[in-house]
């Protein structure tokens, strides 16, 4: 199909030079570069783009601005998408939503001929009992509920976030807009103008405001070109300002990036929504706002119908006959609500254009064509009351309908910044009071209407921003607006319903009145009752009427019924919006690449990412266990680079560490290390590491993997409050660190470190040394932790991967090889070392874990001692023991319930096969009465069987301790 | 003024290594104070490249810190100026960068662009007496340099501070956070080029780099070597 169009200069978004060829619902159709999906549909005469959510009732555009559901379509890999805002592509590929057959044919059509079997509520009230009910409806109302279908095989696109700071941000680009901006700028600010749709110019883009309409593009031009060549202005087109928070923090979505915009002031200038008239079947395709019908003759010179009927509560109707009149449309009728004439001018060019002209009456009836596909009349009749109309009907054959039931200020982002709406009887519209500092509101969202006040009322609004910020010392004058644009009530109940109020969900007159009657008096539960207002247009156009026939129906004023809470997303955002470009830090050692190119299967560690053991995943339990025995018979390399690190500095240092570790630090020599152990205010271990005295003023101390952090702040926190003479630096990426470990360990050392002596006298057992090796200087401490004669070496971390280096080539004689942290568990296990936060949890003091001998109890204080004393003095009711199991047993894991008859008295925290021990070896929280060595365990393992474990003493291996005091 | 050795070492000729040196397979690489660092990563890089967009890796350059009470009155005596205020930097005339992060806490970052022996020898170790403490910022920081007029712009993708020029000119400093990482963000010139420094966890290096360069792709910029910044170029 191809289409026609109307000559310039309408079609300000299209390029008549770039047609583009799509598919909709199965069929080939062409349109233009510049044409949405609704507007090249329009062009080629397909009005039926959706059907309703409810009645599946056939639905055309509405407002041609994104502002209604009659436009959502499915795209190959998107549903919900508005057609008369997405923008046509060459082969785009589209079809509608909601029916079961097609589009065109919509078994799902008959529902609406079972309305009266659906009243408001019909799910709350039908679907709840007897009980159980719900689960044989479920499934069938959750196959009709929802629109569209996902795409599950969808490839996600790129989607991020930026930050934007501006003096002034401006949203929307109409007239008042525009002004607002340019009087801003003239301060030199910085202005940032935001717009939903693509150009600029709101109304003046596609209203006429003057008879022809040859001034309100002369002024467009003028506005938009002003704007665009101040270079302090941004402009954003296609964007959507989608909330309001404190401070004037602005998230403003366009294409796939989400904008987070800072302004000193803000300025709301986002119009009115035009309102619809509610009168029986108002829903049908080709029955359209006026705006709409403007906008698709002013962008995209869509010619919207052959004969049209214009209904209107206002003068702006009276221009959307004009400008039709003016396009070759057929104009038949203009109906006017209202009882009064009241701009003779244009009744004249009404007469002018011999258009008839038809006071105080309505439609009240809109007649279709076979399946309700298209208008192809109207009935119309005079008003005789509120809402009421006499016998005598007027049918007009016609294939259009324009109507204006009045406006609705764009209220949304200012309520969400605590504005208050209330109503006028007089004027019959909304208006809003009470903004915060430094949020401003201009043009018709300000109940403003006339051009040439709209523009001043955008100066007014600039001003004042300009004085809060100190650039402008005028006093902005008051712009008031007379003009009435809402009719009283244009809302004409028919004894045959469908008179639809929100076309989102179906909803009709009576729905409202009836929730109200049920006892829904509230604004808010009728909204939750009826679903009034939570579809995809969010209120739009179901707010007015329905605050009005609440009001009445409740005989309130419409300012005490109001409407709903408005809360962002303004309009209806993605998830990838929201999450962006996902930012996952990631922290990876010196040597990180070393393990991955000798086969490292990686493990987390918070936000580190550590070798788990060497060696295919498939045979996990191999690799472990050959590289522990290989740390037990010769010599491993481990990276310990992930430990946290804190120095401790200044003449206080030894006084700062005896207050925050349970260990004594006073006396801790010079060149000694020392097992530190942390307690928090309660009493609970909350981290261990090792502490080095490098001089008497300076200490090196030791954290978890995970712990780094928090103990760092911790020890920050506490000097905050004792003010001790001491620096307190965190050094965890500072250095990389690994231990060598193994009865061959010193042999390697020596092999490397010459300025040291690594004899047992020179470098005993928990000893520590500076030197260098093979010239990196580095910081080397003996520890014990898997058992084995072993070095922990500290070098500073741009060294830590020639290190590695140094050490695998120096350690081949002695088959050097690294291991991993799973590994490294088990060899700790061995020697029954716990791991904070494995073995203990959030109720573990050091007497239930076996470390008594690491508290120091003579001196005065440190961090948890007083709740240590308590906690100890009480009797104990469980207890940290080792257990083995035979190596053919079911092997727990960690988690495993410890059960005593039917009580559960603790936990297995570690597990593994040990081939050191020659069988499976644990430790796990149980009853004390069951904690000495001997007593049995009964562990619930996989699948509810209950294994009996025997308690030993720790550690396993070597209990003496010969092998790590080598 | 440039001391830039081209003699070509391998990536790993030197114990002391940049933490992302792999992320620049195929740059030419000279000597920057006992470490390797990339003079050039692709054939066609020049100034006009930096100011198209650029990421640099300076992580080799020689640079230090100290704090405490007596950091500043020590530093003086070092004959370098000091920034008037927290959260601003000053270039000194050799090139080097002094940041002040708080009342008592500096860092001293060398030229990236000649030696800063006698800079590292003179600064080794602060004085063993109390208020004043040597920092370890060569290791435990990575140093990149953004460049081009879109630094501001890319850094609005990653950073929740205002960068732009008008209110984040040379000079100033932010302790930050930068796609979710900590960070210290000065801006400053390089030779006559603003960029913006960025500081960061060296055992996240990896990561920043790879999240400036996304960030960096939509504005047409790439990562460039330290010969770039010459005026030759």
């Amino acid at each position: 199909m191809t289409s026609t169009r109307l000559p310039a200069p309408m079609g300000l978004l299209i390029d008549r030079g770039q047609p583009l060829t799509f598919e909709f619902a199965g069929q080939h159709y062409q349109g233009l570069a510049g044409d949405s999906i609704a507007s090249a549909l329009l062009a080629n005469q397909r009005w039926l783009l959706s059907r309703s959510f409810k009645y599946h009732r056939p639905r055309g555009p509405l407002t041609m601005a994104g502002q209604d559901a009659n436009t959502l379509v499915q795209l190959p890999d998107e549903p919900n998408v508005l057609a008369d805002r997405f923008p046509l592509t060459a082969g785009l590929r589209a079809e509608g939503q909601n029916y079961s057959g097609s589009l065109d044919n919509d078994r799902g059509a008959a529902l609406g001929l079972l309305g009266r079997f659906l009243p408001v509520g019909f799910y709350y009230r039908t679907f709840f009992r007897p009980l159980g009910v719900w689960d044989q409806w479920e499934k069938f109302i959750r196959k009709t509920a929802g629109l569209g279908h996902a795409d599950l095989d969808f490839k996600p696109q790129y989607h991020d976030k930026a930050y934007r700071f501006y003096d002034v941000v401006i949203v929307g680009a109409g007239p008042a807009g525009l002004q607002a901006a340019l009087t801003a700028a003239t301060a030199g600010v910085s202005v940032l103008l935001v717009e939903e749709q693509s150009l600029l110019g709101g109304a003046l883009s596609y209203h006429q405001f003057d008879a022809d309409g040859e001034r309100t593009a002369q002024q467009r031009h003028a506005l938009v070109e002003q704007v665009q060549s101040t270079p302090n202005i941004d402009v954003m087109l296609n964007a959507t300002c989608n909330g309001w928070f404190t401070d004037n923090y602005l998230p403003v979505i366009q294409g796939n990036r989400m904008h987070k915009v800072r302004a000193r002031e803000c300025i709301v200038a986002s119009g009115a929504y035009e309102q619809h008239v509610v009168f029986r079947n108002n829903d049908l395709p080709g029955i359209l706002l006026c705006s709409a019908a403007e906008r698709l003759m002013s962008w995209y010179a869509v010619k919207p119908g052959q004969r049209a009927v214009v209904l209107t509560g206002n003068d702006e109707g009276y221009s959307t006959a004009l400008m039709l009149h003016a396009q070759g449309v057929d104009v038949a009728a203009v109906v006017d609500l209202r009882p009064e004439l009241h701009s003779p001018t244009l009744a004249q060019a009404l007469a002018e254009q011999q258009i008839p002209l038809m006071q105080h009456s309505t439609v009240f009836e809109a007649l279709a064509t076979k399946g309700n596909k298209h208008l192809r009349g109207v009935d119309i009749r005079r008003i005789s009351g509120r809402g009421q109309v006499d016998g005598h009907s007027t049918i007009i054959d016609c294939d259009l309908l324009c109507m204006s039931g009045g406006y609705m200020p764009a209220y949304q982002l200012l309520c969400q910044a605590g504005a208050q709406l209330s109503y006028s009887d007089e004027r019959c519209a909304f208006s809003l009071s009470n903004l915060p500092d430094h949020l401003h509101i201009a043009g018709s969202v300000n109940g403003i209407h006339s051009l040439d006040k709209v523009l001043a009322d955008g100066v007014r609004a600039a001003t004042r921003a300009l004085v809060n910020m100190g650039l402008s010392d005028g006093t902005p004058e008051t712009v008031t607006c007379t003009r009435v644009v809402n009719p009283e009530w244009p809302i004409f109940p028919h004894p045959k319903g469908k008179e639809f109020v929100d076309f989102d969900e179906d909803l009709q007159a009576k729905d409202i009145v009836n929730a109200t009657k049920l006892g829904y008096r509230d604004i808010q539960l009728v909204k939750r009752f009826s679903t009034v207002g939570m579809g995809p247009s969010q209120g739009r156009h179901s707010a007015l009427p329905t605050a009005r026939l609440v009001a009445d129906a409740t005989d309130r004023s419409v300012t005490e019924t109001g409407v709903t809470t408005a809360r962002p997303p303004f309009h209806a955002e993605k998830l990838a919006h929201i999450a962006g470009r996902i930012f996952s830090p990631y922290r990876q050692t010196a040597m990180h690449h070393r393990h991955l190119e000798m086969g490292a299967q990686m493990m987390p560690a918070g936000s580190w990412q550590r070798p788990a053991y060497y060696g295919p995943a498939a045979e996990r339990d191999r690799w472990v266990q050959e590289e522990a025995q290989h740390v037990r018979s010769k010599v491993g390399v481990i990276d310990v680079s992930t430990l946290g690190g804190i120095e401790v500095r200044g003449p206080d240092a030894a006084e700062f560490m005896n207050r925050i570790y349970t260990f004594a630090f006073l006396k801790q020599p010079v060149g000694r290390t020392r097992y530190a152990v942390f307690t928090n205010e309660q009493g609970v271990v909350v981290d261990d590491g090792v502490a080095s005295r490098l001089a008497e003023d300076h200490f090196y101390v030791s954290t978890t993997t995970s712990g780094a952090d928090a103990v760092y702040r911790e020890m920050t926190r506490w000097n905050a409050q004792w003010r001790l003479d001491v620096d307190i630096y965190n050094v965890t990426s500072a250095f990389s660190a690994v231990n060598v470990a193994g009865p061959d360990a010193r042999k390697v050392m020596e092999q490397l470190v010459q300025d040291v002596d690594l004899s047992p006298e020179g470098f005993p057992y928990l000893a520590y040394r500076e030197g260098t090796i093979g010239g990196i200087p580095a910081r080397m401490m003996r520890v014990g932790f898997v058992g084995e004669l072993g070095y922990e070496i500290h070098v500073p971390s741009s060294y830590g991967e020639a290190l590695w280096d140094l050490l695998l080539e120096a350690g081949k004689p002695w088959a050097i090889r690294p291991f991993g942290v799973e590994s490294q568990r088990l060899l700790r296990l061995e020697k029954g070392h716990i791991i904070v936060s494995q073995d203990t949890d959030g109720m573990s003091h050091p007497g239930e874990v076996g470390l008594e001998w690491a508290v120091n109890r003579k001196k005065p204080f440190f961090v948890g001692c007083r709740s240590v004393d308590i906690m100890m003095a009480l009797p104990q009711k469980r207890q940290l023991v080792g257990f083995r199991l035979p190596g053919d047993s079911p092997r727990p894991q960690e988690g495993h319930l410890v059960l005593r008859g039917d009580n559960v008295t603790g936990n297995v925290t570690s597990c593994e096969y040990s081939g050191t021990m020659g069988g499976i070896i644990g430790m796990a929280y149980a009853a004390v009465a069951d904690a000495t060595p001997g007593s049995r365990i009964h562990i619930r393992v996989d699948g509810g069987q209950t294994v009996a474990a025997e308690v030993v003493s720790l550690p396993f291996y070597d209990a003496d301790n010969a092998r790590q005091e080598l | 003024m440039s001391q830039i050795k081209f003699d070509t070492p391998t990536r790993t000729q030197f114990s002391r290594r940049s933490p992302i040196y792999r992320q620049q397979a195929g740059a030419l690489f000279g000597e920057r104070d006992g470490a390797a660092i990339a003079l050039q990563v692709s054939d066609d890089e020049s100034r006009a490249q930096l100011q198209q967009g650029a990421l640099l890796d300076l992580s080799a350059t020689f640079r230090t810190g100290a704090r405490g009470r007596a950091a500043s009155q020590w530093l003086t005596q070092q004959q370098l100026p000091l920034p008037a205020q927290a959260n601003q930097s000053v270039t000194t005339g050799d090139g080097e960068l002094i940041l002040r992060l708080g009342n008592s806490e500096f860092w001293i970052l060398g030229n990236p662009l000649r030696e800063n022996g006698a800079l590292a020898r003179q600064l080794q170790s602060a004085p063993a007496t109390a208020g004043c403490y040597p920092l370890s910022c060569q290791h435990s920081h990575s140093w990149f340099a953004l460049s081009g007029k879109c630094r501001s712009a890319v850094m609005a993708k990653l950073c929740g501070v205002d960068m732009r020029e008008s209110v984040f000119g040379s000079g100033a400093l932010a302790m930050t956070s930068v796609a979710r990482v900590s960070a210290i963000v000065v801006s400053h010139e390089l030779q006559g080029v603003p960029v913006f420094s960025i500081l960061s966890d060296s055992t996240s290096a990896t990561y920043m780099w790879q999240a400036l360069l996304d960030a960096l792709q939509e504005f047409g910029g790439s990562t460039a070597g330290i010969t770039s910044l010459l005026p030759a170029n």
